[in-house]
């Protein structure tokens, strides 16, 4: 058979055979590893750039840690020196902390602040009662509006007492100034709220007996105070309610009608 | 001499043949044995990689995990940072009116006086009213706050300024103002507006839980005495709209 072959036939089947079988090692066995090569020397590089990183972490964590503690510091700062000692990891207890700032620490405060710096509290100071349900407690910024005061002084025992307020034993927000008056007796009006946040976190709701605003109201479904009409459909008229007529009681001060 | 062949032409043919044939044996394997080695050299190069990665793979792992630790703390301490932030923000914000009330005293006029002054609720400008015994006081006074460009953007209103029989510029007419065309006594009232270059805003509290209003709306005063009323303001000025002070 090989006789009958001539040089061209053989060159065209050699030509074609080299290429097949080149072509063919080439794509069943480079480029899969080429491919493969690809994929690792990028997975090599992430690595590589990654464990690089490694003094930058762990300078970065060293930094997080110290920012962490710092953090902490200037916050302990403002706890100890701004802030009311009250948690409300127990609700009751801390509630009645609280009526205490309310009523008993907060006001003083507030009304002998001023004199420091000369100037004269023109108002009283009222602050709001403090919440009766501690299942209302919150553990975040907490807000006491005091309202509108005013001072009396001069121009700059007005403007240092403002800034004497940053120096204040709990924060507070001094509201735009108002100033009045003829100098050197001015008045300065602006509003106040105390701002505080509560120690750690509130501590679980606290299970109670209805409010005594929802007993009122049950007694008066059952029969002591007249019920509101039920709510009638569209266009329709609200049936008539029948009320008893209420009892007559006696107004204080009132004179008493003589007995039959 | 005469030479003759007689080796026939298929012979040279078939040597030709055989020789095309053994080269692309040659050729055949000389393909084989490059693609074989080009597959070791890429397979020695996956594996060169491969103990890279396994080298470097534990610093790899400790470096990301530093990194979560990091982004662990920093997450925690977020709340407490806000908390100081604000804080600070109060505090900062507690002052901010000052630099502008006592700017504005060095760019008052000596002879203008002043019943109030009233910062707006949002924060972004001051209402002044005073009185001005002249006119040329007024002018001077409000070219006084033209200068004042560290503290104020513009003069948005100015009111009070008499016109010939009619009252008062913008104001619609006021006593003063009538009272200085009758030469019953010199000096108008005036209100001027002034814009600040910057609004003062209270600062939010972005942190989490937000803001709890701490007292009951219409809970009594929790000091005793302190619902009553405030008294009456006692050694304050003239208020606004009042007689101003005699000349």
């Amino acid at each position: 058979m090989l006789d009958k072959l001539t040089k061209l036939q053989v060159i065209i089947v050699g030509v074609v055979l080299s290429l097949i079988i080149g072509v063919g090692m080439f794509f069943l066995l480079v480029r899969p590893r080429m491919e493969k090569f690809t994929q690792v020397d990028k997975q090599r590089q992430e690595v590589v750039a990654k464990a690089a990183e490694l003094p930058l972490r762990q300078r970065e964590l060293e930094q997080a840690e110290r920012d962490r503690l710092q953090a902490q510091l200037d916050y302990r700062k403002y706890e100890l020196s701004k802030m009311p000692e009250i948690s409300f990891a127990d609700r009751t207890q801390g509630m009645i902390a609280l009526w205490r700032e309310h009523a008993e620490v907060l006001g003083p405060m507030l009304e002998n602040w001023p004199r420091r710096f000369g100037v004269e509290m023109g108002s009283t100071v009222s602050i709001p009662a403090a919440t009766t349900n501690p299942n209302n407690l919150q553990d975040g910024l907490m807000k006491i509006h005091i309202g509108s005061i005013s001072v009396q002084g001069d121009f700059y025992d007005i403007m240092r007492s403002i800034e004497g307020w940053n120096r204040f034993g709990r924060l507070v927000q001094v509201g735009p100034v108002t100033l009045s008056g003829v100098s050197p007796n001015l008045t300065g009006s602006y509003d106040l709220t105390v701002l505080w946040f509560p120690r750690g976190t509130a501590g679980a709701q606290v299970a109670m007996a209805p409010a005594a605003g929802a007993q009122d109201q049950q007694a008066g479904m059952a029969g002591g105070a007249p019920m509101p009409p039920p709510a009638s459909p569209m266009g329709a008229q609200p049936a008539p309610v029948m009320t008893p007529p209420a009892p007559q009681m006696a107004q204080p001060g009132a004179p008493v009608p003589p007995a039959p | 001499m005469l030479t003759i062949n007689l080796i026939p032409r298929y012979y040279f043919e078939r040597q030709a043949v055989r020789k095309l044939m053994t080269l692309f044996g040659v050729l055949l394997l000389v393909i084989v044995v490059a693609m074989l080695g080009l597959m070791m050299q890429v397979q020695g190069k996956i594996n060169q990689a491969n103990e890279e990665i396994a080298q470097n793979q534990a610093n790899a792992d400790k470096a990301t995990q530093l990194e979560q630790q990091a982004q662990q703390v920093r997450q925690e301490i977020e709340p407490t940072k806000q908390k100081v932030d604000y804080i600070n923000a109060v505090m900062k914000y507690n002052t901010q009116y000052l630099p502008v009330l006592q700017g504005l005293t060095k760019y008052t006029y000596r002879n203008i006086e002043y019943f109030s002054v009233t910062p707006a609720s949002d924060g972004a400008s001051i209402t002044i009213q005073g009185w001005a015994p002249s006119i040329v006081d007024a002018g001077r006074y409000l070219l006084g706050l033209y200068r004042a460009t560290n503290l104020f953007k513009n003069v948005s209103s100015f009111t009070g300024v008499p016109g010939y029989r009619t009252g008062s510029e913008g104001g619609g007419g006021n006593e003063a103002g009538n009272s200085f065309l009758q030469g019953t006594r010199l000096g108008f009232s005036f209100s001027a507006t002034l814009v600040l270059n910057k609004p003062i805003t209270p600062p939010a509290y972005a942190g989490p839980g937000g803001a709890t209003q701490a007292g009951e709306a219409g809970a009594p005063g929790g000091i005793p005495g302190a619902g009553a009323p405030p008294p009456p303001v006692a050694g304050a000025g003239p208020v606004p709209g009042a007689e101003p002070p005699a000349p």
